[in-house]
């Protein structure tokens, strides 16, 4: 069924490029994970150990600021999904003046650089009594997934064709159940990237995390940031790397399932 | 932006429900503060209290040599890396949608895996791999290859540290694209003895011109003002509008200047923005 | 959000004590609990082994002496992230609130801009502080920053591949020149041993005398002739620096550079360089030395304190004490670092001791010229366009 089925010469092409590309340079970090010295033109470690592992699981702070982690991704993919969704459902199928306009704007939001906005912004935060709290740090990171979050499920739901949706209400389902039974199913697999990509970035966000968490809201990259910027010693940075990426490949295996195959007929586009 | 979906064209003013509390969020936290930053560069205080027209720290950006060149080198990393990452992964994205079996899943991993790795941790991968005397030149050494040249601290080396950034999201964005066309047209036009290339010009491109339209504005805002891969693997000089604007603010501490640099930066992306809505105007009416 | 690597010289003064073992800073209390009175929150630009030094020596020493007062010693992980502090300091300062910091060390008041002249840090000068008066002035970059320790810049480099170390600037020159692609330093702003680099070379082409140099005495007409002399000497020498005339991102991508052997010497912070070396990141036969003639400017790391933070006067307290003889023995003997006060005020025992081995003082740039050298470096060095 296939272009590329008969004689495959893409697909190991592009298995050597991702090799080189993407392969390498994480088993580079992998590499140092488990490192203590590494001097060039050694091609392998020059002295191993697991010193840094033993260093960083015996910490308990690392465990804490991996829940924290995971509790505020949760909570700012699931705020994001609540609040854009409806909104995306908004401007692929309703008409209202300025919806190009307002549409935009979520664009327009990213383009101006934020170190000239951070003191307003943390003025803000701070009148409304927000710093340093959980609350805090789930609206700061909310505003960074607005993009996404708005932009993707639009296409989405634009893609799907109106007739299936007009043949639903026509046999007396109400909107609600159009929405929830013909609409939402279609869109998924677009909303499951936008899902996965709000979750994961969320998780490794630092900047908001920072301004307005620190130093009551510590979260796991947060961690890692105070272990890599300006150190000499890299293997920190790379010992939490490696940590979580095991969690994450589970993720990425899980994510084949839903966003891979047959799904993908449903898709962006249009 | 549409020719609009809804066929009884009454206004839905549901809709302004819907989209209120987004659209309030980034009015109240990043609207109104970016207006005051612009606002800031053209109307300076004057000493007896009032407001005058200024325009001089503009004046100053557009005919020093220094500024533009490194304008100019931020357009160039930004083209060249939005070429490369369409040029890169439009063809992953075939072949994830069009193959089955193991190796496709294996590439959708190896490709998707650069989403957990944040930004500064690549950097200093990229740094170790690829850098002068990194685990590459090792590599290639090994098995006598001695004429290495390392993209570090060229203009090359935030390309591809940008790419390796962004690949995730325009490969999911693209892949996502691929799907709306049916397996049923390509057979078709194979049929009546289409070739592959034919296929993909004629079939399979102006389907997916959305994506690319989406990838393209995203990526290029995330691009233009990226701060933390020109600083790490990019050369000391031109300097990209990140680098450059953070150093203006906390190193030479003008910030009038770095709020000109940061509303001229916002200026460029906001273009894009709109290229993107235009040309999707356009495609709406040719259907 | 944007990040941004900017770092401060005052990041880098880390002590040389041997190979600080990363456990011992687990000692540190990050952040768990709750804002409350008598907990200072104070934030640290600098690496754990200067961690481990509060909470070794400052932290027991302090609460004891101030009963009801905690120290809660929060990594920073940074220089963006000290920055994003103080910008928070300010709104703080705009709101009226408390911005949940009582103090940031290594760190210094220029940024964000303005914040000196709005009133957001305290004058040390003027708070009463009672070891104030012992401090060195040529120390002091900035009433509103109190430096505690000091740190020296030094040639690091590989004695396998330098068998001769230079001993004076103009040898380094020749050096550089006769080893092309071997040598670099660190771009100013990003990496303050390469700003000391940049500065020596002007005392040499001024003629070796750093009184020249004064915090108040900038001006664009006096300082500019000046300029004209030291860019076509760091022009000069700049095609053969590593990879035809390339700069490093900071001051640790420096010694990593060094460490990869992709070149042979560069210049370092002496407690970093020695920290890299006990800890194995760089080869064995690495060494350190210092110019002869006129050694490499160095640098002192203090604190500031936000006016608006709520434990203010506690902080001021915790100031005073970090300037306090006992601290600042204790800086000269576990950290291998300078004395900001005067070297007088020590034990005669420890003055005796270090009188051989430490310069009394280490030569400072004023910080003050700063932003212009380094922005005429930009344009006038690292570019080529014609101005």
């Amino acid at each position: 069924m296939g272009i590329v089925q008969r004689r495959d010469v893409f697909g190991p092409l592009i298995l050597i490029f991702l090799v080189f590309f993407i392969v390498l340079p994480v088993a580079t970090v992998f590499l140092w994970a488990f490192a203590e010295q590494w001097f060039y033109p050694s091609v392998l470690p020059t002295k191993w150990g697991f010193r840094f592992w033993a260093q960083l699981v015996s910490r308990p702070e690392v465990w804490q600021a991996f829940l924290m982690s995971i509790k505020l991704s949760l909570t700012v993919t699931a705020l994001s999904a609540l609040i854009c969704l409806p909104a995306a459902y908004a401007f692929a199928r309703m008409d209202f003046p300025g919806r190009s306009g307002f549409m935009m704007s979520f664009l327009m939001a990213n383009a101006f650089p934020r170190f000239a906005l951070i003191v307003s912004i943390a003025v803000l935060f701070l009148t409304l009594d927000l710093v340093g709290t959980f609350q805090g740090v789930v609206i700061i990171q909310f505003l960074n997934t607005l993009l996404l979050m708005i932009w993707l499920p639009t296409a989405a739901f634009r893609a799907i064709p109106r007739e299936t949706e007009e043949a639903a209400r026509d046999v007396g389902a109400s909107p609600l159940q159009v929405f929830w039974h013909i609409t939402l199913p279609q869109a998924f697999p677009t909303i499951a990237a936008a899902l996965l990509m709000t979750f994961v970035w969320t998780f490794y966000e630092t900047e908001g995390a920072w301004l307005v968490g620190a130093p009551r809201i510590r979260t796991m990259p947060l961690l890692m940031m105070s272990m890599i910027n300006n150190q000499l010693v890299v293997q920190y940075g790379a010992v939490l790397s490696v940590m979580l990426w095991v969690p994450s490949l589970v993720a990425i295996v899980l994510a084949r399932r839903v966003i891979g195959g047959d799904a993908f007929a449903k898709g962006l586009g249009g | 932006m549409d020719a609009g979906n809804n066929r009884t064209g009454r206004i839905d003013f549901l809709a302004y429900g819907f989209i209120a509390i987004p659209v309030m969020a980034i009015v109240v936290f990043l609207f109104y503060p970016a207006a005051l930053a612009m606002f800031g560069t053209l109307f300076h205080k004057r000493p007896d209290g009032g407001l005058a027209f200024d325009a001089s720290s503009y004046i100053f950006f557009f005919t020093d040599p220094y500024s533009l060149a490194n304008l100019m080198r931020t357009l160039w990393t930004t083209f060249v890396a939005l070429v490369l990452i369409v040029a890169v992964n439009l063809p992953i994205a075939l072949y994830m949608r069009f193959t089955r079996g193991w190796l496709a899943s294996l590439i959708q991993g190896l490709a998707l895996f650069p989403m957990f790795v944040p930004g500064i941790i690549i950097c200093y991968a990229l740094i170790r791999y690829l850098g002068p005397n990194g685990w590459l030149q090792s590599l290639l050494n090994a098995v006598g290859f001695t004429h290495y040249a390392s993209p570090i601290t060229t203009p090359w080396g935030p390309v591809i540290g940008l790419i390796w950034d962004g690949m995730p999201m325009t490969l999911l964005i693209l892949i996502s694209g691929l799907g709306t066309i049916s397996d049923a047209s390509i057979e078709a036009a194979r049929d009546v003895g289409a070739g592959r290339l034919r296929i993909l010009r004629s079939i399979i491109l102006p389907q997916i011109t959305h994506s690319i339209l989406i990838v393209s504005a995203l990526n290029f805002l995330g691009f233009f003002g990226q701060v933390l891969m020109p600083f790490m693997l990019g050369p000391t000089n031109p300097e990209m509008m990140g680098p450059f604007m953070l150093r203006t603010f906390v190193s030479v501490r003008d910030p009038l200047q770095a709020a000109t640099q940061a509303t001229i930066t916002f200026l460029i992306c906001s273009l894009a923005g709109l290229a993107y809505v235009r040309s999707l105007a356009n495609r709406k009416e040719e259907r | 959000m944007a990040t941004h690597l900017r770092m401060d010289r005052r990041d880098f003064l880390r002590l040389s004590a041997a190979g600080a073992a990363f456990v011992a800073a687990s000692g540190a209390q990050i952040g768990v609990s709750s804002a409350a009175e008598g907990t200072l929150d104070i934030f640290f630009n600098s690496d754990t082994n200067i961690i481990d030094f509060w909470t070794n020596v400052i932290k027991p020493g302090f609460e004891a002496a101030n009963s009801g007062v905690t120290l809660n010693l929060v990594p920073g992980g940074g220089g963006s992230g000290v920055n994003a502090l103080a910008d928070r300091a300010m709104a703080a300062f705009q709101a009226k609130k408390d911005p949940q910091i009582d103090m940031l060390e290594a760190t210094t008041p220029f940024y964000p801009a303005g914040s000196i002249e709005a009133g957001l840090w305290v004058n040390f000068e003027t708070s009463g502080l009672s070891n104030q008066p012992k401090v060195n002035p040529v120390t002091v970059q900035s009433p509103f920053l109190l430096p505690y320790r000091g740190s020296q810049v030094v040639l690091m480099y590989n004695a396998d591949q330098v068998k001769d170390v230079p001993a004076t600037f103009p040898a380094l020159v020749e050096w550089i020149k006769a080893n092309p692609g071997k040598f670099t330093y660190a771009r100013p702003d990003l990496g303050d041993s390469g700003a000391c680099f940049i500065e020596r070379a002007l005392q040499e082409v001024t003629g070796q005398k750093p009184d020249l140099f004064q915090p108040e005495n900038y001006t664009d007409a006096y300082a500019n002739p000046m300029f004209e002399k030291l860019w076509p000497l760091l022009k000069e020498i700049q095609p053969a620096l590593f990879n035809g005339g390339e700069y490093t991102s900071g001051n640790t991508a420096s010694i990593q550079l060094l460490a990869s052997g992709a070149i042979s010497m560069t210049v370092a912070w002496s407690d970093m360089a020695l920290q890299a070396m006990s800890q194995g990141v760089v080869p064995e036969t690495t060494a350190v030395a210092q110019l002869q003639d006129l050694a490499f400017t160095g640098g002192f790391s203090g604190v500031v304190v936000p006016t608006v933070a709520r434990n203010k006067d506690a902080a001021i307290k915790l100031a005073d004490y970090i300037i306090s003889a006992d601290v600042q023995e204790k800086v000269v003997t576990d950290l291998g670092g300078f004395p900001s006060i005067g070297w007088d005020n020590l034990s005669k025992e420890l003055q005796e001791k270090f009188a051989k081995v430490a310069p009394k003082s280490i030569p400072v740039f004023p910080g003050t010229w700063e932003p212009k050298l380094f922005e005429g470096w930009y344009r006038n060095v690292a570019s080529n366009i014609k101005q």
